[in-house]
């Protein structure tokens, strides 16, 4: 068998230390704070989710973090968890499923023990897996107990039709019934490559110390092969339109079309455009007219696959849809005033450093920005890029982007298909 | 304590409904009950600094209460404002209109003549802005770079002090109201609750429904408004906190500077004392049915302790007692959740000034209904016993306090909202000793707290169904036998 290569040289940018041990890319940010928190990432995702395997990867983690580990069974793992007063989480999501623990500064170091024991030596009990099961099928069901949660299942099914995003990361009940425990410990010994591994630590340690754990615990970790591959482009040639009747006092209604990815140039001008639209829609349907209390454009852009939408809640759907399409048409035929544009970089930012306040906010960002969008220099650059963007970027976001609308209403409205959102 | 928030059916949460303005962007006759405590009047203004919180107090010539928090993580600021107002200050003549309020909030002002001008400056500020309506709070609060500090604390003191209520905003927002309600009452959830809190608060329903009635928001009046504003927009039934990049001292002078103008008025709680919650008759079962349920809901609602000196011991031992029981490895959630019976469950104690609910929440698949009720009432059984917990439960529940106050304050924006909520329902001083006072509940604390507000009083035992459990056999009459209340065994 070779020998390994040398794990190179750490990189420093600003307060954040980048390197790789045992092919991890490992990534700290000493901050001085009280907490830290410490994030497992598994790249994959969605792009081995099928329509028979969807869910696997949810139980999976989530029967992983709650059912204890080889060393600790689960009684005892969740009482040094309480002692530590750690918490330690996983969720599975498109791009990758994140394990986590967050601890107090000096209990860090154990409880990044017990979060690789977690991932690499699960107990996975039947008791618990039949707990997980359950709650995760009574979460499946509870899709469809709020209109809200029906109107993003649907309009998530309509708009990645034939995707990998288009089966839920939730599952189904008919494939979550039936993962057995096996199957478990398959998926979870599969996903053990430090090819797929990434971590990030924010808090009150510093990038030598984060390096020891990582050698200790994941040093005898296989390298494996795993290479990320492009996923599709979500493309739609025709708007489309469907309906759900439910006897409730106002309709739901989302129009979804596809966003540029974050390698594209006109990645930034989306997200201002967005929110543009967001506050435009704001001022004309609801403050204006009242013809809704929640009008908004929504932009999926932390994921692999963006995707922007028109969501709005209202009984009269035909007048309510006309305002907002209305909007987008000027979006795209004028351009939007400096002073307009100025004031939608300035919330940005602060919406940006918003979610940067906590240790496990900043090492999200982090992650997102090198796992996602490719680069963890993008937690700069991605703010200057937003300020460079111009009203004429804008509008051609708009003129390129938001066509093809695909549209689902969920309510009791007779819906005019010829106010939504076509070519 | 703020109830846990529900994973499995977060909905649930809508018993202790706080409603948001912007969402996405919402008095007068009384009986007698204990007024809210209230800090006495002062000319001086007084400063403290609290250590162990890093909080920084003061209070302004015309009452204001001053927070402040500093954390120079990040470059931002967030200002909030607080009144105790909302749903307990609310007769059914007013129900809803102190949310309404909150929504007129951003709109015209004597500086701003429109919600257009209002939205085009929050803008220019980079701010992120939102507000809240809840039973004994209504809060509104900015964040924005710390280079905006100043134009952002005036922006707040120009909505605050000068709302102008036109009219024609005031028609138009009603509307906007209005579908926020359609879109609450198209949740199973919210109106499972709404049904549970018109039986536990029989008498006065109104005074703990943030959301109020539609007949009453679709016909307030600006006179309405002005006497809400009248009532309880005065300093000294506010607090304002400031959290961030921000030097508290400078953070004092310009309070003292911005809101020199606005004066003093009466104790609202004085002259409109809060109404007496009357003590439950009996107990009442509803079973509700809605096609979209995604299992068997049930809960449990008694009458808990008021914020009040006589009855402060008993919150401290509820929210130590409720600690203890969400640990997994708890007795509790051991032989409830994890022997399979249920798939969720949890009891808790809302921190609220005039009476707070107890509410033991849980959730099963179908066909673990009754299993799953049948081991509840075992375990509230249990519950009443003096040595149900431990000592060292208690101690190791403050301990998990201690590390979850850590946690909020690690985020400078959302924990301002706490300090507001816990300063309309407890007050500062409250919040800055809770943890050790609940760190010295005694296990019969504990047992006192079930005996005087649990043990053998009515409470109401509502569950949520769907059509085909109840073609199952999932019954009222089932419901009430699996509890024990007699019916169809």
């Amino acid at each position: 068998m070779p020998e390994a290569p040398p794990d190179p040289e750490p990189v420093v940018d600003g307060d954040l230390t980048v390197g790789s041990i045992n092919g991890i890319d490992v990534m700290v940010k000493q901050v001085e704070a009280e907490l830290g928190t410490m994030q497992l990432y598994v790249r994959g995702g969605a792009r081995f989710r099928t329509a028979e395997n969807a869910g696997l990867d949810s139980l999976s983690v989530r029967a992983a973090v709650t059912g204890g580990t080889q060393k600790l069974d689960k009684d005892d793992f969740d009482k040094e968890l309480f002692e530590l007063g750690t918490e330690v989480g996983a969720t599975a999501l498109n791009a990758y499923s994140m394990f986590y623990a967050k601890a107090l500064r000096k209990n860090m170091a154990r409880s990044f023990e017990l979060l690789a024991d977690v991932f690499l030596r699960p107990a996975l009990p039947a008791k618990e897996l039949e707990l997980q099961r359950a709650r995760l099928l009574t979460q499946i069901k509870s899709l469809t107990s709020s209109p809200d949660g029906q109107l993003a299942e649907q309009s998530r099914r309509l708009f990645y039709a034939g995707h990998p995003y288009e089966h839920a990361a939730s599952g189904t009940e008919l494939t979550v019934s039936r993962f057995t425990r096996e199957d478990l410990v398959e998926h979870m010994a599969s996903l053990q490559n430090t090819s797929r591994l990434a971590i990030v630590v924010v808090g009150p340690v510093d990038y030598a110390t984060v390096a020891g754990w990582v050698k200790t615990h994941f040093g005898a970790v296989p390298r494996g092969s795993y290479e990320p591959s492009a996923l599709p482009v979500v493309s739609h040639e025709t708007p489309q339109l469907r309906t759900t009747t439910l006897q409730i006092p106002t309709n739901f209604v989302e129009s979804s079309f596809s966003t540029p990815g974050w390698q594209d140039d006109d990645f930034a001008a989306s997200i201002l455009a967005l929110r543009l639209l967001r506050n435009r829609l704001f001022d004309e349907v609801r403050t204006r007219r009242s013809l809704s209390y929640a009008p908004t454009a929504r932009h999926v852009w932390t994921s692999e696959v963006t995707r922007g939408a028109l969501y709005v809640s209202a009984i009269k759907v035909n007048e309510t849809m006309k305002v907002m399409v209305d909007e987008v048409e000027k979006l795209k035929t004028e351009l939007v005033g400096e002073v307009e544009l100025r004031g939608a970089k300035s919330v940005f930012i602060t919406s940006t450093l918003m979610s940067n306040e906590s240790t496990d906010g900043q090492a999200s960002f982090i992650a997102m920005c090198a796992l996602v969008g490719g680069d963890h220099r993008l937690r700069h650059e991605l703010p200057e890029r937003i300020k460079a963007v111009t009203s004429e970027q804008v509008r051609a976001f708009a003129r390129k982007y938001m066509t093809n609308m695909q549209t689902i209403v969920v309510g009791s409205a007779e819906v005019d298909p010829s106010v939504f959102p076509s070519k | 304590m703020k109830l846990r928030p529900w994973s499995l059916v977060g909905a649930l949460t809508a018993l202790t409904v706080v409603v948001p303005a912007l969402g996405l962007a919402p008095p007068d006759e009384g009986g007698a009950t204990t007024p809210p405590t209230k800090p006495a009047p002062t000319a001086a203004t007084q400063r403290a600094a609290d250590a162990p919180l890093a909080l920084a107090r003061h209070t302004a010539a015309n009452g204001l209460e001053v927070v402040v928090f500093e954390n120079h993580a990040v470059p931002l600021v967030t200002i909030e404002i607080a009144f105790r107002n909302g749903a307990m200050t609310e007769p059914p003549n007013f129900s809803g209109v102190s949310h309404l309020y909150e929504h007129m909030f951003f709109k015209a002002n004597a500086k701003y003549p429109s919600q257009e001008a209002y939205m085009a400056r929050a803008n220019a500020l980079g701010i992120v802005f939102n507000g809240t309506t809840g039973t004994e709070r209504v809060n509104y609060f900015f964040t924005t770079t710390s280079e905006h500090l100043d134009d952002a604390m005036e922006f707040m003191r120009d909505a605050i002090t000068s709302p102008t209520f036109d009219p024609g905003e005031l028609d138009r927002e009603r509307k906007v109201v209005i579908g926020e309600m359609d879109r609450a009452e198209s949740s199973p959830f919210f109106l499972f609750s709404r049904e549970l809190d018109e039986r536990l608060w029989y008498k006065h329903p109104s005074r703990k429904d943030s959301l109020g009635s539609r007949k009453t928001v679709g016909s307030a009046t600006v006179q309405m408004l002005r006497t809400i504003q009248q009532r309880y927009y005065v300093p000294n039934n506010g607090l304002l906190v400031v959290t961030g990049d921000v030097k508290a001292q400078s953070i004092f002078d310009q309070v003292d500077r911005l809101y020199a103008d606005w004066k003093r008025g009466p104790d609202p709680f004085q002259k409109f004392p809060l109404i007496e919650h009357p003590p439950l008759k009996k107990t009442e079962v509803v079973v509700m049915e809605n096609e979209r349920v995604p299992a068997f809901v049930g809960q449990l609602s008694w009458h808990g302790p008021s914020l009040r000196a006589e009855e402060l011991g008993a919150t401290y031992a509820a929210d130590g007692f409720a600690t203890v029981l969400a640990e997994a490895s708890s007795p509790f959630q051991q032989r409830l959740v994890e022997s399979g019976h249920c798939l969720q469950a949890s009891f808790g104690w809302y921190t609220q000034r005039n009476v707070g609910p107890i509410n033991l929440s849980f959730a099963a698949a179908p066909n673990k209904a009754e299993a799953c009720t049948k081991a509840i009432m075992a375990e509230l059984g249990r519950m009443t016993a003096p040595d149900y917990v431990s000592r060292k439960n208690l101690v190791d529940a403050a301990h998990r306090l201690k590390i979850d106050k850590v946690k909020e304050r690690e985020r400078p924006s959302e924990y301002a909202h706490l300090l507001t909520f816990w300063w309309a329902s407890a007050d500062i001083d409250y919040y800055r000793t809770y943890v050790e006072k609940v760190g010295a509940v005694q296990p019969k604390d504990v047992a006192d707290f079930m005996q005087t507000y649990v043990t053998d009083k009515p409470f109401v035992l509502g569950a949520l169904i769907t059509p085909e459990m109840k073609a199952a056999g999932i019954t009222e009459e089932k419901v009430r036998s699996w509890a024990g209340l007699g019916g169809d065994s």
